[in-house]
């Protein structure tokens, strides 16, 4: 075989070509997000202040601002360098990208960190970005005529009632993928900045920092192996 | 109200909205094709192997995507089609873009659903989805090289700290979102509950609970288990709204 071995062919072409694809199209990407927002605000005129607009964002800063740092981190281990790149781009990545990617890896029996298991991982993402964006163009295109249909008190009750139960559903599935003890820091950190006189909206960005201070405090080292016999 | 539909739903933006999700489509088939070849001078996947990624991959994608249009379809009422779509598709976490349209509007002095939402509401809240979606693109731009460069190092030298940060956070995190749509505060001695949005809460989560062991026996409770507690949850919600009204 006249090709390069496959480990330096991935370091050396692979790697670099993937951080290429990904950085262009995610500053496409960053300069095409921006166009409705400035169609609505300098062609229609509808331009809504600076005031108001930082007011917004920074109330929705304190709601994802570390969120923004955190995810790309805690994720990347599972995801790879391309996996990052697709799932960042298009989101849904704790409720459907991580899923897909375990058990595609599983389901051609790869080995957790071999080629095998980054191959099946990006083939399974790019393929769950394509069926879902099929998907969501269908559902955003009926959905009009769904809510039409809709009987009165179903439409009230999305309305309503939606957050809370996703809310509460989605905090069980973080706490089902966390060992006891983290989701115990999580619970207290939660509780503790709930019931400080900070309000809403700073209280959850406040409560996620908490929670990542109290991380770095009793997660020092791996002082001792996974297995403890005392514990 | 009238206006704000005529343009949200408009021709322009759903072109705009065309041209984001192209965006996402052209990465995802340029990563699809180079790990092909990368696969196929390797041998590193059987084509029967490829085709069950495929199948499995699609399986597992349509479980969330109908949970994510219970968002969805509210999102559209509130904001549009073409919105929903490029926001929904592009970082697309609909809880978040549901809050962000929110801070938008009320940072405008609207409120979502309603006649005060005029089209520079509008505007506020596409903005502030913009923005606020924005940082998750920053952050992988500037990141992603050092995350691959430091990879080794950081499984090697504390894993466990980098799992501790991954699931703690998020548990303070929807913790703290989930009683703050249940439970109104203002200052410690006033606490008031909304019941009905605490039962959605409670019937989500216990749901999702019980959902979780089931799901160890059956599988395919997995991919439908977000969406079931949401059914349970509106229920829930709206059960006990009716028996307070």
């Amino acid at each position: 075989m006249t090709k390069q071995n496959l480990e330096t062919h991935y370091r050396t072409s692979f790697i670099p070509q993937a951080h290429r694809i990904g950085r262009i199209t995610l500053l496409i990407a960053m300069v095409v997000c921006l166009l409705p927002a400035l169609y609505l605000s300098f062609v229609l005129g509808a331009w809504p202040g600076a005031g108001v607009i930082l007011t917004g964002f920074l109330a929705v800063l304190a709601f994802v601002g570390i969120i923004w740092i955190v995810e790309p981190i805690s994720y990347f281990p599972v995801l790879g360098v391309c996996g990052t790149y697709m799932s960042f781009l298009s989101g849904n990545i704790g409720n459907m990208r991580m899923p897909v990617v375990i058990s595609c890896q599983q389901a051609v029996e790869a080995e957790t960190g071999s080629r095998k298991a980054e191959v099946a991982a990006v083939l399974g993402i790019a393929v769950s970005v394509l069926v879902n964006l099929v998907f969501l163009v269908a559902l955003v295109v009926i959905g009009r005529a769904l809510i039409d249909a809709m009987p009165a008190p179903m439409a009230v009750a999305v309305k309503e009632y939606t957050l809370p139960a996703l809310y509460g559903a989605v905090l069980v599935m973080f706490m089902n993928s966390a060992t006891r003890r983290n989701a115990l820091t999580g619970i207290l950190c939660g509780l503790a900045i709930f019931l400080s006189p900070i309000p809403g909206v700073l209280g959850t960005a406040v409560a996620g920092i908490m929670a990542i201070l109290v991380c770095f405090a009793t997660n020092r080292r791996p002082a001792r192996p996974a297995s403890g016999q005392s514990a | 109200m009238e206006h704000v539909f005529s343009v949200a739903n408009g021709p322009v933006l759903w072109l705009l909205a065309g041209l984001i999700v192209g965006t996402v489509v052209v990465q995802a088939l340029l990563y699809l094709r180079m790990t092909l070849r990368l696969s196929n001078d390797y041998g590193i996947l059987t084509r029967d192997e490829r085709l069950r990624v495929y199948k499995t991959a699609t399986i597992n994608s349509i479980g969330p995507a109908i949970a994510v249009f219970f968002v969805a379809v509210s999102l559209v009422a509130m904001v549009g089609g073409p919105v929903t779509l490029m926001r929904v598709g592009v970082i697309g976490s609909a809880i978040f873009e549901f809050v962000a349209a929110e801070m938008g509007a009320k940072a405008a002095g609207a409120t979502l659903g309603t006649d005060s939402y005029t089209l520079q509401a509008f505007t506020a809240s596409v903005w502030v989805m913009t923005l606020g979606g924005m940082g998750w693109l920053v952050s992988t731009f500037l990141m992603t090289k050092s995350l691959d460069r430091t990879r080794d190092k950081l499984s090697v030298g504390n894993p466990q700290l980098i799992r501790a940060l991954g699931t703690a956070t998020p548990v303070a995190i929807f913790l703290t979102l989930g009683l703050g749509a249940a439970v109104a505060k203002t200052g410690l001695a006033e606490i008031t509950v909304a019941w009905d949005d605490l039962a959605a809460l409670l019937i989500g989560a216990g749901t999702m609970l019980v959902l979780g062991q089931l799901g160890k026996r059956w599988l395919w409770l997995r991919e439908w288990a977000v969406g079931f507690a949401l059914i349970g949850g509106l229920a829930a919600g709206y059960l006990v709204g009716q028996i307070l009204a």
